[in-house]
């Protein structure tokens, strides 16, 4: 009874894929500053993505190196891009989850601690 | 339909908005993810759940009447599995996903945060250049995910970066804070550090449609697996264990 998993036929449309591209592309006619993309030069890519451990710092260093580019474009361009210390608004977590999250470090530091 | 504005060019261009929707039936982590996606992306209209049976071509008309021309609408089966289709609004093209290893905002393990509302760098792996899928798939990723220059609901800071990169053929999303180091009031980019924020998914592309939510099949990942397969699959193995053991 032990069938095997029907295969899949593969479909790789190379010219209708590419004439769909050419029907919705913009991003690479626009100044930069429009999308802020940055696509790395690197063609290294993770082998093992259960490694859990080397799979996120490849994630870190693409995205490391990204803003660190992009940073230099707003520099040369002149743009400010900081923001000022005395600039309040409203962030993507509230101040009672990050007090949360400072708790739970402080929690985890002193269960590291008492292990020692 | 799609609004044209002038840009800083005399060129026209498309202004970008996106729907974002669900299917009923979506778990309370799949919900989560949908709402962190609303607060990353200033320029999307959210709209009600849908109900799972009815025509997909309904999305493209709320698509329509919200005056959006990209859509990530969120497909929950059996109230575990969650698919991910991006689409380009009426016209196509499409792509079908499915969403893997969610993590959301709400996890104290991500401890960074960020301006609600700033526009995000955009960094893609060099991978995404080198085949036609990729390529297609990174022009339509960089319409949902780039907020538009001096939207109303955006703020003129960069303080995050959304990296997209490719690995085992598919598509890992992370959002990180950046950290610049200042001296005397000048930033340092060689010293500046990532903190991530969350929320983080890997999308495994199954089909590329050359329409909206349906037409002709650009592309068919020959290695994806249904998880009812998978599920499937696994239980077969378990089930052979006292078989193989007694003969």
């Amino acid at each position: 009874a032990d069938v095997p998993p029907q295969k899949r036929p593969h479909i790789y449309n190379t010219a209708g894929l590419l004439e769909r591209l050419e029907d919705i592309a913009w991003v690479a006619d626009a100044p930069w500053d429009e999308t802020q993309t940055i696509t790395g030069v690197d063609p290294e890519q993770v082998e093992d993505v259960d490694d859990d451990l080397t799979r996120e710092l490849s994630f870190y260093n693409q995205a490391l190196s990204a803003s660190q580019q992009a940073i230099q474009k707003f520099q040369a361009a002149d743009v400010p891009w900081l923001r000022p210390p005395d600039y309040y608004a409203e962030m993507v977590k509230s101040d009672d989850h990050m007090a949360k999250v400072k708790q739970q470090l402080l929690y985890e530091q002193n269960q590291l601690q008492a292990a020692e | 339909g799609t609004a044209l504005v002038q840009g800083t060019t005399t060129r026209q261009r498309t202004k970008e908005k996106v729907l974002i929707l669900a299917t009923r039936g979506i778990t309370f982590r799949h919900r989560h993810l949908l709402l962190d996606l609303v607060q990353l992306l200033p320029h999307c209209k959210k709209d009600a759940k849908m109900d799972t049976k009815s025509d997909r071509a309904v999305v493209n008309e709320v698509a329509d009447i919200k005056g959006c021309n990209n859509v990530l609408f969120f497909e929950a089966r059996k109230h575990q599995d969650l698919y991910l289709w991006i689409a380009k609004s009426p016209d196509g093209p499409s792509v079908k996903f499915l969403v893997l290893n969610v993590h959301t905002l709400a996890e104290l393990k991500l401890s960074g945060n960020h301006l609600k509302g700033s526009r995000p760098v955009l960094s893609f792996h060099q991978a995404f250049d080198s085949k036609p899928h990729l390529r297609l798939l990174k022009e339509m990723l960089t319409h949902v995910f780039a907020t538009p220059k001096r939207h109303q609901r955006s703020k003129p800071f960069f303080d995050h970066v959304l990296a997209f990169s490719v690995a085992d053929n598919r598509i890992w999303i992370r959002n990180y804070q950046v950290v610049t180091v200042l001296d005397k009031k000048k930033p340092l980019p060689e010293q500046s550090s990532l903190v991530e924020v969350g929320p983080r998914c890997c999308l495994n592309p199954i089909k590329i449609f050359a329409g909206s939510f349906g037409g002709p099949v650009l592309y068919d990942n020959p290695e994806f697996v249904s998880p009812n397969t998978a599920r499937a699959l696994a239980k077969r193995a378990k089930a052979g264990k006292y078989r193989n053991k007694v003969t």
